[in-house]
């Protein structure tokens, strides 16, 4: 089990300040999700959490080794990334593209072992690809190809896990079926941090919510106390509704049109 | 099938079309010896080490009189000795074999070197030369060709040089605090590529008596390899191979992107700046024997990734192999015509057409 720490952390990408003293702690064996509106910084900052962007000022500490000190692979066997769904536009077989979560594991010459099959088995079987294992990847649908990328990402069996929108290709069930193995995951002692869209979503199945906008964090917290109306209104600059959903009992949010002319 | 087997079965199979195609190759030429007399003078041509002894001698040196020292004997056993005539044991081990044998190694080069540059780049257009290889080659032969009292080096040294020396010049100009994003570098080898161009240009212009030689250079060449030529290729093609195909996981991993590349726990950097500099030399040490040969390089990759697919666990030997076969064909048609062709001219006029039916017909345009 291992932390993840962001120290106020500064980026500028571009000559554009993305995210200003942005601290944040990740408890060990918890799912923090990072909510914020277009723009907000949230794909930044997991840039950051997982060493590919370098910030300009702070750090980020997993398991209290600083990312900036440590070799890529060091990284890539602490926290493993789901990326936001991309193209993977080429031929590989599914098992091929999740086995290349092994990568960190491996030497350069060695074959894959007996734990890096067993790994890339039970990783499609836990992320349900694995009646897509001889599939070219190319040619799986996108939600299908979210799910390889968790399925990678859990063959990395790393403590931590990044995930940058996991279900944004998803659909209803499939949203539900992935953050329910992320929280079943979190529940076995991993840590998570996501950023996720659908804010009912985020405070359904996480321990935490961050908000950020504009490159700060308006508000952390458990889920109840984070998404109030006026901390949401805030943060995405339009009037909603906050609600106790019927169903989960967990707040739901609803986005209400923006009528005031003057705004 | 499972990969190992495939890529052994591809291999083998890429190995034994290049020996019936180089045995035909050799057979083919102005006095035309069959494939069968070819394959026997080949064979009585072949030694192996069966015993190596070591032996006390003694070393004179001038500063220190007799020095003991260990010789150590290889002996070398032919282990056939098929009756061939005289004249044609000549040709085929003398003359044909070892251009043969250059053409195989530089097509196995510049295959190997196309791939990882395909990959590298995650470009269908990128080739060996993407980075200026060849313009420096270029560059420094004809100035050494043009301007023979001026460079002090040989014809062959010269073009090794000028090849690395814009290579890493490349390198330097598109990197910035230790990173080197890959759109720079193609870039900054386009522009440096150009302005090699319009210098080689301008020196052909002075060149004089000397643009005749200066011109077949630059079209790329087989003729006149020597088994001294194959012996200074070969090495640096092969050890580039093995070092190339150790990556080949690294390859696929960075077809995904560097940022996940990083993600998944490769240095991006790291493994750029490895697989920049060996294919570099690798391309830099078959050019500068055998002058600017066009397409292999780019065709080749290609035409593979749609029989075996884009893993280059598999992708990199079969280019490899491909290479050879399509340079030792094309060869031996750039030689069969009345007149003896450059063999870049034929890579070329070849290539191109038969690359434009594969767009058509199948989808060449992704790696």
């Amino acid at each position: 089990m291992i932390d993840i720490d962001v120290e106020s952390v500064e980026v500028s990408l571009g000559g554009a300040r993305i995210l200003e003293g942005v601290s944040l702690s990740v408890p060990a064996g918890s799912f923090v999700a990072v909510v914020g509106p277009n723009g907000a910084g949230k794909t930044t900052l997991l840039r950051t959490i997982n060493g590919v962007l370098a910030p300009d000022r702070g750090r980020v500490l997993l398991a209290g080794r600083a990312v900036a000190d440590l070799s890529a692979r060091e990284v890539a066997r602490l926290a493993a990334t789901v990326p936001q769904a991309t193209e993977l536009a080429f031929e590989f077989p599914v098992r091929d593209v999740v086995e290349m979560g092994r990568t960190a594991h491996r030497g350069r010459f060695e074959r894959a072992g007996g734990a890096d099959r067993a790994a890339v088995e039970a990783a499609m079987g836990r992320a349900a690809v694995a009646d897509l294992a001889d599939r070219s990847v190319g040619s799986v649908s996108g939600g299908e190809r979210q799910r390889v990328l968790l399925a990678r990402a859990l063959a990395q069996e790393s403590p931590a896990l990044v995930l940058d929108e996991p279900t944004a290709s998803l659909d209803v069930h499939h949203r539900v079926r992935t953050l329910g193995l992320v929280a079943d995951l979190v529940e076995e002692g991993r840590t998570a941090v996501a950023a996720i869209h659908d804010l009912d979503l985020a405070a359904r199945f996480c321990d935490s919510l961050v908000v950020l906008a504009d490159g700060r964090i308006l508000a952390s917290g458990p889920p109840e106390e984070v998404l109030t109306e006026s901390v949401v209104e805030r943060a995405f600059g339009g009037p909603v509704a906050v609600d106790d959903h019927p169903a989960t009992g967990t707040p739901s949010v609803t986005a209400l049109e923006d009528r005031d002319e003057s705004r | 099938m499972d990969r190992w087997t495939r890529t052994a079965a591809w291999s083998a199979g890429l190995a034994a079309l290049l020996a019936v195609v180089s045995v035909v190759a050799i057979a083919h030429g102005s006095v035309a010896i069959d494939p069968l007399t070819v394959a026997k003078a080949l064979c009585n041509a072949l030694v192996v080490p069966v015993g190596v002894s070591v032996e006390a001698a003694a070393v004179r040196l001038p500063s220190a009189g007799q020095v003991p020292w260990l010789a150590v004997r290889v002996e070398f056993l032919a282990p056939f000795s098929f009756p061939v005539a005289r004249s044609d044991q000549v040709i085929v081990t003398r003359l044909r074999a070892p251009r043969v044998a250059l053409a195989a190694v530089v097509g196995f080069a510049l295959a190997t070197a196309g791939t990882v540059m395909q990959g590298f780049f995650r470009n269908p257009m990128a080739d060996p030369s993407i980075i200026g290889v060849s313009a420096g080659a270029a560059a420094g032969a004809v100035a050494s060709i043009v301007f023979p009292g001026v460079v002090p080096m040989g014809l062959q040294g010269t073009a090794f040089l000028g090849a690395l020396v814009v290579a890493f010049g490349v390198y330097l100009i598109a990197t910035e605090r230790g990173r080197t994003p890959v759109a720079t570098l193609l870039l900054a080898g386009v522009a440096v590529q150009t302005f090699l161009g319009a210098l080689v240009s301008y020196m052909l212009l002075l060149a004089g008596d000397s643009l005749e030689r200066a011109l077949y250079w630059l079209m790329g060449h087989l003729s006149a390899a020597s088994w001294g030529d194959v012996a200074a290729t070969l090495p640096p093609a092969l050890v580039g191979f093995a070092v190339l195909a150790a990556y080949a996981r690294d390859l696929n991993v960075l077809l995904l992107g560097e940022e996940e590349a990083r993600a998944l726990g490769v240095d991006a950097e790291r493994t750029k700046r490895i697989l920049l500099a060996v294919s570099s030399l690798v391309t830099a040490g078959t050019v500068a024997v055998a002058g600017v040969i066009g397409f292999v390089g780019l065709i080749v990759p290609h035409v593979v990734r749609l029989l075996v697919g884009p893993d280059h666990r598999i992708l990199l030997p079969t280019s490899a192999l491909a290479g050879a076969v399509f340079l030792v064909a094309t060869d031996a048609v750039a030689r069969s015509g009345p007149a003896e062709l450059p063999v870049g001219i034929v890579t070329a006029a070849l290539g191109a057409p038969f690359f434009l039916y594969l767009l058509r017909k199948r989808e060449v345009h992704a790696l």
